[in-house]
């Protein structure tokens, strides 16, 4: 069974994270889709430094990293998250894993009582996934981004409803992604 | 067996399962982020093909290895099935 493990992000990581998060398929799907240079990724980094609101993971496969995890706009009730894989080579469903490791992680450890997941209209995989963990659709908003106005659907998901909905949502998903997710381990640097 | 139809037949299953829809021919160089399956159907695709063949190389594998393309995917089942049918015989014989 493959490992998989969330590692708090740490300096040595920043290259490769700056390098998935400029290839065209992620940073197209981001709110900001500017390159991101070598110094902008420190000042980012050494901004998360004693920030509460943010925390950002790197997700390993078999001690090897192919993509972040990330929570934003932590308070006492809820949170953002999003996700991306930075590496093509992955098992077969890890974008599965990180959707359940989200939802364990938001509601076990953060413990809000809200998750939610912004999605810009055209980016067709994460609605896809979305609509299997039973997210409920909270509507959407539109911004403008380099000129032109975007559609973002706003996904939230309560931890009432997940506690109703989880053993609804594994019974859909192969059970080996199941308890792979449920596996993971989060390690916290700082 | 055509192993490599099978897994082509299974990812239109798959994909029909999943309501989505593959992306133009398969071939060994289609990536397999832009086949038309998606996370789910990728596990629900190694899901079947382990019911259909009796192994599952990604839980298997010694030096883990992932594919990016379909010909790399055929690869590795290829190469556990050789493992697999070498296991089977020396068990019949």
């Amino acid at each position: 069974m493959p490992s998989i493990t969330f590692s708090t992000i740490q300096q040595k990581d920043l290259e490769t994270l700056r390098n998935w998060r400029n290839l065209p398929r992620i940073r197209n799907n981001m709110y900001n889709t500017n390159i991101i240079s070598s110094e902008q990724q420190i000042n980012w980094f050494k901004s998360l430094h004693n920030d509460s609101e943010r925390r950002y993971f790197l997700c390993l496969l078999d001690e090897k990293p192919v993509g972040a995890l990330y929570f934003t706009d932590i308070t006492v009730e809820e949170c953002h998250w999003g996700c991306y894989l930075g590496e093509e080579r992955v098992w077969p469903g890890m974008g599965l894993v990180l959707e359940i490791a989200a939802l364990e992680y938001a509601f076990d450890r953060l413990q809000v009582n809200t998750i939610k997941a912004d999605v810009l209209s055209f980016n067709l995989p994460p609605q896809t996934m979305h609509r299997i963990f039973l997210y409920k659709e909270n509507g959407y908003k539109y911004i403008i981004r380099e000129g032109e106005k975007i559609k973002v659907l706003l996904y939230t998901y309560t931890r009432k409803s997940w506690a109703t909905n989880k053993q609804k949502v594994f019974v859909r998903i192969p059970a080996k992604i199941v308890q792979a997710a449920q596996l993971a381990e989060f390690i916290q640097m700082r | 067996m055509d192993l490599k139809q099978t897994i082509i037949d299974m990812m239109h299953e798959v994909a029909e399962l999943t309501e989505s829809e593959i992306i133009g021919n398969l071939s060994d160089n289609t990536l397999l982020l832009e086949s038309g399956l998606d996370s789910l159907g990728f596990a629900i695709l190694v899901a079947r093909l382990e019911e259909e063949l009796n192994y599952d190389p990604f839980t298997q594998m010694e030096d883990a290895v992932y594919p990016s393309t379909l010909g790399e995917f055929h690869a590795i089942y290829e190469k556990l099935r050789k493992k697999h049918d070498s296991v089977r015989i020396r068990q019949l014989s």
